[in-house]
């Protein structure tokens, strides 16, 4: 679609007539500074300045979304477990979203938290080539359930990511999702859901009481009592 | 990729039009909400955007010069050759038609088509020049353009004081030259150049534009 027909899309038709207005966005920018969708390149996604959270999918930019108060702090407490686990243990190195994983030519994630191997770890200044396990946790928009229990789920065992992750704020489950030598799908190692702990295939003795885990979103107790 | 915005000026308000979300072959509409909106450019972000978007900048608003067509530069060639011809060895300055930066006003640059300027007015190359002395305007295609190029930027460019004004009319085929009296603030109509006709300068004595060999396709080189 060219700038004008998108316009013409969206616009009243008094406002169709002119390309943009004083409080418009400048919608020439897409066409003339930036690739069409599906003509992203890894390079150029990379030059990227942003501060929004953007991953790309086969040459397709695709926008997160903005992460809320309680999706930040489930993906905190996460980091400080697996983080404190693997320090422990002096297994690799432990980082949150936005790193840029790559999983293929024109293919790039941030999974919300990461954990990588030595050997998987990239010199100087480049990204890390898949990762050893990964964690999203779902936000509330219907089309990041999807991306994240299908389309990630799909990525990130062909991408041969050994374990994953998905912590649903909803169902208020930690799913661990594991994958066999060889494999091309992942296995269901469990699915943990309140008052239990959720335990990890790849990483053993890594336990996360999943009551634990959601409670850490939940704003803190305040008691309002009058003063005085 | 999450780094600090590295415009002075935010990004629109959600109370500006929201912006479609993109598919596989649309242009990526939802880059266009990290810039800021039309009114809101400061001269600065506006200097950073890449040469090969080829916009003005107007009082905070970018405005966005049609992709030009072969018709549009072949009579640019021809008028900028012919300038340059005239101007050869006399020392006078300089003359383009590679889209420099004009400064207009204290908020406005603008990228005439051909820019002749003495060498006072560019103290620095790599900056926008101080006005012009002389620039000429290809009309492009369309009500908005022409409307842009014989009413709004004769008044600009008068308020600017660049002293003679080329409006190159491939519809009409006709070069109107324009010229500006000492202290005046408004053109005045040196001529209404047309086929069959000669167009000349007020400014640059001498020079003389074919009218008719400037609208035809040149041959093949």
């Amino acid at each position: 679609m060219t700038v004008q027909q998108t316009l013409n899309m969206i616009s009243s038709p008094d406002i169709a007539e002119r390309l943009t207005l004083r409080g418009e966005p400048v919608w020439e920018l897409a066409e003339r500074c930036f690739p069409h969708q599906g003509s992203w390149t890894a390079e150029r996604y990379l030059q990227l300045d942003l501060n929004h959270l953007v991953e790309l999918v086969h040459g397709q930019l695709e926008f997160v979304p903005m992460p809320t108060w309680l999706h930040q702090a489930v993906v905190l407490f996460l980091y400080r477990q697996l983080e404190a686990f693997v320090a422990r243990h002096t297994l690799g190195r432990v980082s949150v979203a936005p790193l840029p994983i790559r999983l293929g030519a024109n293919h790039y994630r941030e999974p919300d938290v990461v954990f990588l191997r030595p050997a998987r770890l990239p010199p100087g200044a480049s990204y890390p080539l898949g990762a050893d396990l990964v964690m999203e946790v779902v936000s509330d928009s219907p089309q990041d359930r999807e991306r994240v229990l299908v389309t990630k789920r799909q990525e990130y065992a062909l991408a041969g990511i050994a374990e994953y992750w998905i912590v649903d704020p909803l169902t208020q489950t930690i799913t661990v999702l594991t994958l066999p030598a060889g494999a091309t799908e992942y296995a269901e190692h469990g699915v943990f859901g309140a008052g239990q702990v959720a335990s990890s295939v790849l990483l053993t003795g890594l336990y996360v009481l999943v009551s634990e885990c959601f409670a850490a979103g939940q704003p803190p107790e305040t008691t309002s009592e009058p003063q005085g | 990729m999450s780094v600090q915005l590295p415009l002075e000026t935010p990004a629109p308000s959600r109370e500006t039009r929201p912006i479609p979300r993109s598919s596989r072959g649309d242009w990526t509409w939802e880059l266009v909400a990290t810039y800021p909106a039309q009114g809101s450019w400061s001269e600065r972000d506006y200097l950073r955007l890449s040469d090969d978007v080829r916009a003005e900048y107007n009082r905070g608003v970018l405005e966005f010069r049609p992709v030009p067509t072969w018709i549009h530069a072949w009579i640019v060639d021809f008028l900028c050759t012919a300038l340059r011809g005239h101007l050869q060895g006399k020392k006078l300055g300089w003359c383009t038609n590679s889209l420099v930066r004009v400064r207009t006003s204290v908020d406005q640059l603008r990228e005439p088509d051909v820019v002749f300027l003495r060498p006072h007015r560019l103290p620095d190359p790599s900056a926008p020049s101080l006005g012009a002395d002389l620039v000429m305007e290809v009309v492009s295609e369309g009500s908005e353009a022409r409307e842009r190029d014989l009413v709004t930027k004769r008044h600009e460019y008068a308020l600017a004081g660049i002293s003679e004004y080329w409006i190159v009319d491939p519809l009409t085929q006709t070069i109107t030259v324009l010229t500006l009296p000492d202290g005046a603030n408004a053109y005045a109509e040196h001529g209404v150049f047309g086929p069959g006709q000669t167009a000349t300068s007020v400014l640059l004595a001498g020079l003389a534009v074919d009218v008719k060999g400037c609208f035809v396709v040149p041959e093949p080189e």
